[in-house]
């Protein structure tokens, strides 16, 4: 006699129809956590990048190296410790996050080095043009969480 | 129509990795997303890990799902990934069910 475990017993076509959409929407399920979580981190990142220009454009002008030191440091381990956390928090990925990911940063760095570059050629220190380019520098990785991608 | 695909009866198809509903479960799951670690679809799908582990490794050597191993910490995490070939096996087998269910 032989014995099956339930879960290899051969199945209805409808049976199997039925187990495809389930496992579809566990799917879906799942890629839109992961969505939501990809998309903290993209948002932790670019107000990284965007904060660290602004160290840039306020603090390393005044050459206090304590200052300076420290403000490095605190940037450095801010991208360290959030790369740490999502690496042990991420349990999946959403379809297509690691390209959306890699073109968001490459354009928020692209803009964060447009920044350094536009530093070098003005004197103008007004927040109204540093705190906006900042926000600007941040904007791909934050908008990158409304771009969800291939469904 | 052509005469080569109006001789084709959609039974053929149907991919035989694919014929159990837990399979079937685990791929259709996978196919949303880039990648997944063991425990979300063992959670997701509602199966027990040896049942999970011993049909994701069916579907591993069909060359349909991609297992990678890694540590984060001193945490093991085990990593499903569909590969191109389980996501036209699935697609194949998914159309091949709709015109068997619509033919009854």
């Amino acid at each position: 006699m032989t014995h099956h475990h339930a879960d290899e017993v051969p199945s209805s076509l409808h049976e199997q129809l039925q187990a495809a959409e389930a496992g579809g929407g566990a799917g879906a399920g799942i890629a839109r956590q992961a969505g939501r979580f990809g998309g903290r981190f993209a948002l932790i990142m670019g107000g990284l990048i965007a904060l660290y220009l602004l160290v840039v454009v306020y603090i390393y002008p005044q050459r206090i190296g304590w200052l300076t030191a420290i403000s490095t440091l605190a940037f450095i381990a801010g991208i360290v410790g959030t790369a740490r956390w999502h690496a042990a928090r991420r349990r999946a990925s959403s379809l297509g996050w690691s390209k959306r990911y890699s073109l968001a940063f490459a354009v928020a760095a692209g803009l964060f080095g447009a920044g350094i570059a536009l530093l070098d050629m003005t004197e103008n220190r007004e927040w109204w043009l540093w705190v906006p380019y900042a926000a600007l520098t941040a904007l791909p990785l934050a908008v990158f969480r409304l771009w969800r991608g291939p469904k | 129509m052509n005469a080569e695909n109006s001789s084709v009866h959609p039974r053929l198809d149907l991919d035989e990795f694919l014929s159990l509903p837990v399979r079937l479960s685990i791929v259709a799951a996978l196919a949303k997303v880039d990648e997944a670690e063991f425990g979300v679809v063992r959670d997701v799908i509602e199966a027990s890990d040896p049942v999970l582990s011993k049909q994701v490794s069916v579907l591993e050597n069909a060359g349909y799902v991609s297992i990678k191993k890694g540590y984060v910490g001193r945490r093991p995490r085990t990593w499903l990934q569909l590969t191109d070939d389980g996501r036209a096996a699935l697609s194949r087998h998914l159309v091949a069910l709709h015109a068997l269910i619509r033919d009854l």
